[in-house]
């Protein structure tokens, strides 16, 4: 692939992961692959723009303070964990039972997302600006939706760690970051509001992330100049992204989330 | 409530930093670009740790012991995680 469509592919990937919390290498690694480019440099890539992705989103999301970091962190013990057990493990499974296993997963996460109407949690007319935010002690807290706030509380924990897992699995067998199925059970399982749902998984995503890159790293599979051109372009599609998601109502991200997922889950299956 | 503003700025910091670094390691030649570029991977590593690290640090200063000690466990799944990639 040539660099002009390396940066376009990088910065759209980047820009659609961070709007979604899908992390982006989901998207990016299968064009890479499709481009003719070997899967064990395509997957480091993948990486660098959800790292690139991640920290492009966190200062607005800081300021905004639409991040919930309590359920960020204890939903990431258990994905970190898992995908430790993953990577571990993955010279066991079958690349193909692996893709159509993924596949299956998207597919569902994008029914589930798609399927619901409406808005689960309801603006508290009580609350102000100064609300905003996560709650201490908890993994409860408030949001803005455009002029109004919206309080939330993080429900069917266990539920929620299991998918959690789950996700962190997936993404150490399979090499790409696990925000598509950390979003969709932030959102789904555990009532999430999805702009928080998102925005937190944007944060995990780059912890992942960086493990995944110190592993790539010792194995020597990172082309220097072609990861510096990710992340540039990653930097800049990540800062659209959260831009956008700022701007766009939730449902309209969760349908959109829904549409890619779906797509990604007919990709996978389809190129197995 | 926490304030994430400083937080918010030294992230802001790390992000033109690093964009500098990728353009650097994108478009200049030989090991000037292979230098910067290498420095733009080792701060999108570091900037996620740093996060954590800083959150442990404000929950355990404004007491939210719970957060604090799940935010310590989790340094630890990624110090393992790091440690068994360089030991294997």
């Amino acid at each position: 692939m040539n660099p002009a469509a390396l940066a376009f592919a990088a910065f759209l990937t980047a820009a659609i992961g961070t709007l979604g919390g899908l992390g982006g290498a989901i998207l990016l690694v299968p064009i890479l692959v499709l481009s003719g480019m070997e899967a064990k440099f395509a997957a480091p890539l993948g990486l660098v723009s959800v790292a690139a992705g991640s920290l492009a989103a966190a200062p607005q999301q800081l300021r905004a303070r639409v991040v919930n970091h309590r359920l960020g962190v204890a939903t990431e013990i258990v994905a970190s964990s898992a995908a430790l057990v993953g990577a571990l493990v993955s010279g066991f499974i079958g690349q193909s039972l692996l893709a159509v296993l993924l596949g299956v997963v998207a597919l569902v996460a994008a029914f589930f997302g798609g399927r619901r109407k409406g808005i689960r949690n309801l603006p508290d007319p009580s609350l102000t600006a100064v609300d905003v935010g996560e709650t201490p002690g908890t993994l409860a807290g408030v949001y803005p939706l455009g002029n109004e706030f919206v309080p939330y509380r993080a429900k069917h924990l266990p539920l929620g760690l299991l998918g959690m897992g789950m996700a962190g699995l997936i993404s150490g067998l399979s090499g790409v970051g696990g925000g598509w199925v950390k979003t969709p059970t932030a959102s789904e399982v555990m009532h999430i509001p999805v702009k928080v749902a998102a925005a937190t998984s944007t944060f995990t995503v780059g912890v992942t992330a960086a493990v995944g890159l110190l592993v790539y790293e010792s194995q020597g599979r990172i082309v220097v100049s072609d990861a510096a051109l990710v992340a540039a372009a990653g930097l800049v599609g990540g800062t659209v992204g959260v831009r956008l998601q700022h701007l766009l109502p939730p449902p309209l991200v969760r349908r959109g989330l829904s549409f890619t997922l779906a797509v990604i889950g007919v990709l996978l299956i389809v190129r197995r | 409530m926490n304030d994430f503003g400083v937080l918010s700025k030294i992230l802001m910091v790390a992000l033109v930093v690093t964009f500098a670094c990728a353009l650097g390691g994108a478009f200049l030649p030989g090991t000037a670009g292979v230098w910067s570029g290498t420095a733009c991977i080792i701060i999108l590593i570091a900037a996620p740790v740093l996060r954590v690290t800083w959150l442990v640090v404000d929950w355990t200063r404004t007491r939210d012991v719970k957060f604090a000690l799940l935010g310590c466990a989790l340094l630890v799944v990624l110090a393992t995680s790091g440690a068994i990639v360089f030991l294997r």
